[in-house]
């Protein structure tokens, strides 16, 4: 549905379809079959048993879905929801076509910006990743981006809370390994937010979990999707299919399963709390063939993420992208191609919460240059689809008929008016004139980089966390020893 | 053509639904299963792993000829070992405890199969128990363990240490893999190698058996 208001000026931004309103109705009444006719494997007796109760047929862990007990949850559920800053403020309208890059999670290694080489991924590397985030205006959420490797592993996500919010104030996606993880991060953040009832009332924390495809919902998965609803903190339930090994080789029968296996996240959470935030979306990827690996940098993946944000855009649910990522292990052409062409393909698809920025290697490794890099990138891409305001001051017909053949627009006070917020102002682009590049050092993109990099590191600075919360969260650590 | 020319044609087309037909005729024709694996079916996946190592075969192209040839030997084991020929070697593949990220240890364990090993898939979240009771009920003497998470791969040293509990560490070289272990790891933990990918697993699985 378009929620043009009326006696506005409608302006028409870029953004592109690549499914047909009927193809988005089949790919939906497909994915509704195969929930009824094969359905889903869930490994959780709890969930099995909401499920039953709210007239799912189960069949030891097998549940199959009436039609109209999906449709009731995907109208259920939340066209949109308001996710704040860890004070309280500036949220970010999660859903419509708003595009927000962010973080991906759990990498195993670092590529050193100081080195250049690959290393283990370090609790710093979690806090500088936050910092250099916070200081990225196109980077508006924070997430772990790696396991830190240099504490107890299974106490790594506690850890990575710590390190993220005493580095940003952005919102934050979080994830955890376990059910016990889960409910002390929300202890945290709760003390983060000044109380339970201000997370409740101003979210800054947005949990992630994922089904296995094809159509498997694993019982840890389960549980932390539960405890999330029960809290109304908003979840993304999505999964990571890989076409051709784990979802259809076919593009379409590849949305088919995992829009199904998107669908019972949204039933399950809507059940458990009706009107609760859920995410849907994944990595919606193939498998390389002939390396056996997941391409992270895959036009195939481009056009299905873009073509499930149509289907998402019909169901009116926030999404999760993926984005601003590559194969490569370097930061390297490579890297600036696949992460261009991702960033613009999920603005214009308008996916909302869009992760992996700093992802490299196939899910591997992870880069502070790549954050700073897709940042602006993600600033080219969000003046393109802020579209061309046209109305009678923008299309200047007076100045152009004062100024008349043959004039100039220099010394107009139209130009000065409009060139700032008309015109797009690179920060890492080069425009030099070749003279004054040699002169300053023949710097490429990636000297640029590294450069800012070490900038923001070296001069960032982030408030301190209040007492309260900081005890709260020495004491949660001080469980984890 | 020759039966065994078209049952090694048939696992080079990836053709499963046609092998156990042929293999039957050839066998009904007085070739011994011997003959059949060694004329037939090895000569036929050495192919296809050759190709696949050129990048002219594809994954799927690949463990589909696998499949194909692995349809042929569900036949032929059974007279094999009455004739008392031993498989080339017999694995136990799954991934650890708590791992369910079986993709990866889906394709090894295929690929095995059609380099002409037995090999017993347990799937995701083996236990060290587990793997044990495996190796013993199936006499294996490779086992194969795959991890995808930091948080797993710790129970790899565990399973070693359970099997040498059982008595069986002599008997069963322990190949490892997954995204977060390589070499130094496999060291570390006294496994007997690291592959990264299916293609040197099957290689090093070939290496460890030939001792
Ligand atoms: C797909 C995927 C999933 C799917 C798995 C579906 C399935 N049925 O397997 C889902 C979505 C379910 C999933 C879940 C999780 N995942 Co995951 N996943 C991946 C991903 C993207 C690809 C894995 C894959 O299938 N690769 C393709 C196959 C063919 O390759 P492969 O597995 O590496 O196997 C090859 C070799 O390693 C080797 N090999 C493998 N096993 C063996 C065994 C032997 C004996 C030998 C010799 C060789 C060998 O040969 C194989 C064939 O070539 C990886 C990233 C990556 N690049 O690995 C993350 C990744 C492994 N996952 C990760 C994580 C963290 C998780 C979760 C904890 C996520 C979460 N936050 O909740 C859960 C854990 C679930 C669980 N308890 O296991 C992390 C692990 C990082 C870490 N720090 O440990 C990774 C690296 C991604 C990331 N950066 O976040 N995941």
């Amino acid at each position: 549905m378009r929620t043009d208001r009326a006696n506005t000026a409608v302006q028409s931004t870029l953004r592109f379809k690549i499914l047909s309103e009927d193809q988005i109705k089949q790919i939906h009444s497909s994915s509704l079959e195969v929930l009824a006719s094969v359905g889903v494997f869930i490994d959780s007796s709890e969930v099995l048993e909401i499920l039953e109760n709210a007239g799912c047929s189960v069949n030891g862990k097998i549940a199959k879905f009436p039609a109209g007990l999906v449709e009731w949850a995907i109208n259920r559920a939340p066209s949109r929801f308001f996710l704040y800053d860890q004070k309280g403020e500036n949220p970010l309208n999660v859903g419509g076509y708003n595009t927000y890059f962010g973080m991906g999670p759990t990498l195993l290694y670092m590529l050193d910006h100081k080195t250049g080489e690959r290393r283990k991924f370090l609790k710093k590397d979690t806090a500088n990743a936050a910092r250099i985030a916070d200081a990225l205006p196109n980077i508006e959420w924070v997430m772990g981006l790696g396991t830190i490797s240099d504490v107890n592993s299974e106490h790594s996500e506690i850890h990575e809370f710590d390190a993220m919010v005493r580095n940003t104030n952005k919102p934050l996606v979080v994830w955890s390994e376990s059910v016990r993880g889960t409910k002390d991060i929300i202890k945290m953040a709760r003390a983060v937010a000044g109380g339970k009832d201000k997370l409740r009332e101003k979210p800054f924390m947005v949990s992630y979990s994922e089904p296995i495809s094809p159509l498997v919902q694993n019982k840890v998965a389960l549980e932390k999707l539960l405890i999330t609803s029960d809290n109304n903190i908003p979840t993304i339930h999505t999964p990571i299919p890989q076409g051709g090994a784990s979802a259809p080789a076919t593009l379409a029968g590849e949305l088919v399963s995992i829009n199904a296996e998107n669908l019972v996240g949204v039933v399950v959470s809507q059940l458990r709390n009706p009107g609760t935030p859920i995410v849907i979306g994944g990595v919606i990827g193939t498998m390389d063939m002939i390396e056996a690996q997941l391409a992270y940098g895959a036009p195939e993946m481009q056009m299905m993420l873009a073509a499930y944000m149509d289907i998402a855009h019909y169901y009116e649910i926030p999404t999760w992208g993926t984005g601003g990522c590559t194969d490569s292990k370097i930061v390297d052409q490579q890297a600036a191609m696949e992460a261009a062409q991702s960033v613009l393909y999920s603005s214009l698809s308008g996916a909302n919460l869009v992760h992996d920025p700093g992802y490299m290697a196939s899910g591997m490794q992870g880069s502070l240059e790549m954050l700073v890099m897709v940042n602006e990138i993600a600033r080219m891409a969000k003046f393109v689809t802020n579209g061309i305001n046209v109305n009678k001051d923008s299309m200047a017909i007076d100045i152009i008929n004062k100024v008349g053949p043959g004039g100039e627009y220099l010394t107009k006070k139209h130009t000065l008016k409009h060139f700032r917020d008309q015109l797009w102002e690179p920060e890492l682009m080069d425009r030099l004139p070749r003279d004054k590049w040699k002169e300053s050092g023949s710097k490429t993109m990636g000297d640029r980089i590294i450069e800012k990099v070490e900038h923001i590191l070296e001069t960032h600075k982030i408030e301190p966390l209040p007492k309260s919360a900081e005890k709260v969260i020495e004491e949660v650590l001080s469980e984890y020893k | 053509m020759s039966l065994l020319e078209d049952l090694k044609d048939a696992v080079i087309e990836m053709e499963d639904e046609k092998t156990p037909e042929l293999t039957q005729k050839a066998l009904d024709e007085g070739n011994t299963p011997e003959a059949i694996l060694k004329k037939a079916l090895v000569p036929a996946m050495d192919f296809v792993g050759d190709q696949f190592e050129k990048g002219k075969r594809y994954v799927p192209e690949m463990v589909l000829s696998a499949q194909a040839m692995k349809a042929a030997m569900k036949l032929l084991r059974p007279l094999l070992a009455e004739s008392g020929i031993e498989p080339k070697g017999i694995v136990v593949i799954g991934t650890v405890e708590g791992d369910l990220h079986d993709i990866g240890q889906n394709l090894v364990a295929m690929m095995l199969e059609g380099a002409g090993f037995e090999v017993y898939n347990s799937g995701t979240e083996t236990t060290a128990d587990e793997f044990v009771k495996a190796i013993k009920e199936h006499n294996a003497n490779i086992v194969g363990l795959s991890a995808l998470i930091t948080t797993t791969m710790t129970h790899m040293p565990e399973v070693i240490e359970r099997i040498e509990d059982a008595g069986l560490r002599d008997k069963v070289k322990v190949i490892i893999g997954g995204a977060p272990v390589d070499q130094d790891y496999s060291d570390e933990i006294k496994a007997d190698g690291y592959a990264s990918d299916a293609g040197s697993a099957v290689k090093l699985a070939n290496k460890l058996i030939e001792g």
